[in-house]
């Protein structure tokens, strides 16, 4: 049901997203660092745009599903990993 | 909120990398041991003449106990949620937005620890694959949003609410005010770090950062608020509400 609810959430509730620069941003413009930045970050989905998609919005909905999707499957194998180291030391000892 | 690498000298990037890192490695660890649970195992041995019991003798082995599989699929529940909220930015005045940062709900909901290790995971994914928040800035905003936001705003509620379990007015507030301040402090360690990195004078980065995720703090505040009364009126399990000890000691 959260999984759904995070799907939902980045795949449409994303699109509703104010554009403008956020508190961190604004700061750092309003008192000359932000240049510092000056260079778009390389990212693969760089602000939350997927890539070679046209549509704005379909790209804003995709990038947030995928990523959705990595943090899931990041803290899933995290989870899961952190099992499986144990018991293979433990079978090694018989 | 996300610090990209250019506003963080390399001193300070690798000294908050070697503290985030330090915690993560504990998270780990402590996670590990809530989510297993020892049975004992009959060691397959051969068998003496004059029994000695050596045939016999129990060993206990590690097993990710059916509580600590359900936490796993939460953790990565909870985590893509906030890592979805996280992208919605919500404006809060002219030409000025924030977004959740999630780490007190985070918490709220999987216990201080867990809560870190989502952040952490969140965060990483947004550096690696979204270029939000500098690769090598990493340590200084899983210091940020994980230990100061996560671990933070689970003390302060802890501290507000003086340990008890029950759901009323004072659990809501507390939540309230435990995300609120856990984004205000964010945003001071945010203002050191840029601070020692030569960015700006500290008073001055202070000022700026301050004031404007005193309002931002509000709406995590009440988002917060907001997730936490949905899961608890559809039963969803919430860390804070359980009695027991949610580490056990090793």
């Amino acid at each position: 049901m959260v999984l759904a609810a995070a799907f939902v959430v980045g795949g449409y509730v994303s699109l509703l997203a104010s554009s403008s620069p956020d508190g961190l941003e604004r700061v750092a413009e309003a008192q000359g660092f932000l240049m510092f930045s000056a260079q778009p970050a390389e990212g693969i989905l760089t602000d939350y745009q997927m890539p070679g998609v046209d549509d704005a919005a379909l790209a804003t909905s995709l990038a947030g599903m995928i990523g959705t999707l990595f943090v899931f499957g990041a803290l899933f194998f995290l989870g899961t990993s952190l099992y499986r180291i144990r018991s293979e030391d433990e079978e090694g000892i018989l | 909120m996300h610090l990209p690498d250019e506003f963080l000298s390399s001193g300070t990037a690798a000294g908050f990398a070697g503290i985030a890192a330090l915690a993560v490695g504990l998270a780990v660890q402590k996670v590990r041991s809530a989510f297993m649970r020892k049975i004992p195992v009959l060691k397959a041995r051969l068998a003496t003449f004059p029994d000695t019991g050596a045939s016999r003798s129990m060993n206990l082995q590690n097993r990710l106990s059916k509580l600590g599989q359900e936490k796993v699929w939460r953790m990565a529940a909870v985590g893509a949620l906030v890592f979805s909220a996280q992208m919605v930015n919500f404006p809060i005045g002219e030409g000025i937005s924030g977004h959740l940062l999630g780490g007190t709900l985070a918490a709220l909901i999987l216990g201080p620890l867990e809560a870190l290790l989502a952040m952490t995971a969140i965060l990483v994914v947004q550096a690696l694959i979204f270029a939000d928040g500098g690769i090598l800035a990493l340590g200084a905003n899983i210091f940020n949003m994980g230990i100061v936001g996560a671990i933070g705003g689970y003390s302060y509620f802890r501290f507000l609410t003086r340990d008890s379990r029950k759901v009323g007015m004072n659990f809501w507030l507390s939540a309230f005010v435990a995300a609120w301040l856990s984004v205000v402090f964010a945003a001071i360690a945010a203002s050191f770090e840029i601070a020692w990195s030569g960015m700006k004078p500290f008073l001055t980065a202070l000022q700026a950062m301050t004031l404007t995720y005193i309002l931002i703090g509000l709406a995590e505040g009440a988002i917060t608020v907001a997730v936490l009364a949905l899961l608890y009126r559809k039963k969803f399990p919430l860390e804070t509400l359980r009695e027991e000890k949610i580490y056990a000691k090793e």
